[in-house]
């Protein structure tokens, strides 16, 4: 039972940073990112990559990287960080102008996430095709006994979700905030009031990425392995889920959305009175119950179940 | 003050705009009369930057505005305000006005992250400056209100007060008077009156001719992408080619 709520737990924290990244570049800024799947896949697989000792340090002697340093993990994050901060700038600069579609923006996100994905199966010599990158240490293993890793794991994930929380918290309630705000809605007329509406939308690009990215950059060392499965369409969808039914452009959105549809849902039905066909049946109904929830959603209540509220600010007397 | 010469802007085999010259003194009220499609919103845009002019040149104050992106050109003192009220619906009144006074240091995140308390200090003290444009305007008792609550005539008046948040040294008004009843047009005059007492040039679009005349100096007429005549609005309802350029046109009445 406790380990169960360990897991859900750790999974609810890790929406909640997904969620939270989308939310800045669709909630906030109305970019609509259909690949944070793909931006999180980098983020795993650079932390990977840079953690992972030698296949002869392994044992799997026949496993391939394009490098393999053996480095700790906050290395590992940093690295994350910087190539995903990289590699986001690029696809921002070149396709986030003034007067981008929106359109646009889903096509090549959700194209960015395909063509990583088969990078990383085709090219074995990347990172090891499909059998991912294993073996690697996790981090500060040797202290933490090993039947308490996964809580240690879930306060590591609730710290970083606390973090995330609050620095979303601060963007949309910030001056800067607003002006993503106002770009979500009318570009050109946010542009008229003299903001730069093209560096503004590629910053917002950026920070969502790189929050996506920490929950890769997060995930990796903790469950020691990174696979190619793990970065199937199906999580982008429960991203979207999760942002869409908590309520988008409010950092509480994807707080609730990650305790409602993960936690209760996605984990929560696991404690149904049912077995065998039964326990079976509920299994693969939950991706259905979500969808379906995630379509009466859009339709009945696009705001979500937390919707965002107008600011108020006091002025000072003249 | 602004120089336009020779601009020019087509869309496809269209010629919305046709060699325009055109030239607004400093303090100057002008406006700026056509039929529908005469290409004087196309003109606006081109000096604000939202369309780049195929040919020709735009001057404030002897500097070259042609090439410039729009942020660039409003931070230059020259702000607009839209045909079609462009307000921000899902954001305050108040917040909306905020849009228009913030600059770029303001707008740091990296600023606001290590600094929030001075950074709404800074807020709360601008919030103060629109709330007295916004009494002004009539608007205050809605500022803590979703922009979307407010009727047409009073997005109008948003964005006059927006674009005044901005402290612009000359002002393009696209139809401010266009939908808003008598009452509030008597309001609008008096508003631009004051703005010319604070200083600002007016170069306003309008077809609302009355309207005009109690606040212009000087009209000018554009069809069909070129300038036919300028004047004072008696000169220009003497003109002969301004009423067949308005023939039928309600507005001149
Ligand atoms: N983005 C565009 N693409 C194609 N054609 C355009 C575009 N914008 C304007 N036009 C065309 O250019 C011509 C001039 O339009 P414009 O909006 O400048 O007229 P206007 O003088 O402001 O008219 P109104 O008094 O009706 O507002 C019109 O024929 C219009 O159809
Ligand atoms: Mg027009």
């Amino acid at each position: 039972m406790i380990d169960f709520l360990v897991t859900a737990g750790i999974l609810v924290a890790f929406f909640v940073i997904l969620a939270s990244g989308l939310n800045l570049q669709w909630g906030l800024t109305g970019l609509a990112n259909l690949g944070p799947v793909g931006f999180f896949a980098l983020g795993s697989y650079v932390s990977g990559l840079v953690m992972i000792p030698p296949p002869e340090v392994t044992g799997f002697v026949t496993d391939t990287f394009v490098i393999s340093l053996g480095l700790p993990w906050p290395v590992g994050l940093v690295a994350a960080l910087i190539v995903t901060g990289v590699v986001a700038t690029v696809i921002g600069w070149m396709l986030l102008r003034t007067d981008t579609a929106p359109l646009f923006v889903a096509v090549i996100t959700l194209a960015f996430a395909e063509i990583f994905f088969l990078l990383i199966i085709t090219q074995k010599w990347l990172a090891n095709g499909f059998n991912g990158i294993r073996g690697i240490d996790r981090p500060l293993g040797n202290l933490v006994e090993f039947g308490t890793y996964e809580r240690f794991f879930l306060v590591v994930m609730v710290v970083a979700a606390a973090l995330v929380f609050w620095f979303v918290r601060h963007v949309e309630a910030s001056p800067y905030g607003r002006v993503l705000k106002g770009i979500r809605e009318d570009p050109a007329a946010v542009a008229a009031l003299g903001h730069d509406v093209r560096r503004f939308r590629i910053s917002a690009f950026v920070l969502g990425c790189l929050v996506l990215a920490l929950a890769g950059a997060l995930w990796t060392p903790f469950v020691t392995v990174v696979e190619p499965s793990a970065f199937g369409t199906e999580q982008t969808f429960l991203v979207w889920a999760v942002l869409i039914i908590g309520g988008a452009g409010n950092a509480w959105g994807p707080l609730v959305g990650g305790l409602v549809i993960i936690g209760l849902i996605q984990q929560g039905t696991r404690f149904l009175p049912a077995t065998g066909e039964i326990a079976e049946l509920t299994v693969r109904l939950r991706g259905v119950v979500i969808g379906l929830l995630f379509i009466l959603f859009l339709r009945f209540r696009p705001k979500g179940l937390v919707p965002e509220r107008a600011r108020r600010i006091l002025p000072e007397d003249p | 003050m602004l120089v336009l010469e020779g601009l020019r802007k087509s869309f496809g085999g269209l010629v919305a705009v046709d060699g325009v010259d055109l030239r607004v003194l400093e303090g100057e009220i002008v406006g700026l009369i056509g039929p529908n499609g005469a290409g004087k919103t196309t003109l606006f845009n081109c000096v604000t930057g939202g369309l780049r002019p195929d040919a020709g040149s735009i001057r404030l104050r002897e500097e070259e505005l042609a090439g410039l992106r729009p942020h660039q050109i409003s931070r230059r003192g020259l702000a607009r305000s839209f045909q079609i009220p462009r307000t921000i619906q899902r954001m305050t009144v108040l917040e909306n006005m905020l849009l228009g006074a913030e600059d770029r240091r303001d707008t740091s995140l990296t600023r606001f992250l290590v600094d929030s308390r001075g950074a709404r200090r800074r807020e709360r003290r601008m919030a103060g400056e629109a709330m007295g444009l916004l009494e002004e305007f009539g608007l205050d008792h809605l500022a803590q209100e979703f922009a979307s609550v407010l009727s047409g005539g009073q997005h109008k008046l948003l964005g006059l007060a927006q674009a005044l948040m901005m402290h612009p040294s000359i002002l393009l008004l696209d139809e401010p008077a266009a939908g808003v009843n008598p009452t509030l047009i008597g309001e609008i005059v008096d508003r631009l009156l004051d703005m010319r007492e604070r200083g600002i040039t007016l170069l306003i679009i309008e077809h609302n001719l009355r309207f005009l005349e109690r606040i212009a100096e000087r009209v000018m007429v554009m069809a069909q992408g070129t300038i036919l005549t300028s004047g004072t609005m008696e000169e220009i309802r003497q003109h002969q080619d301004v009423l067949d350029a308005y023939l039928g046109h309600p507005a001149v009445g």
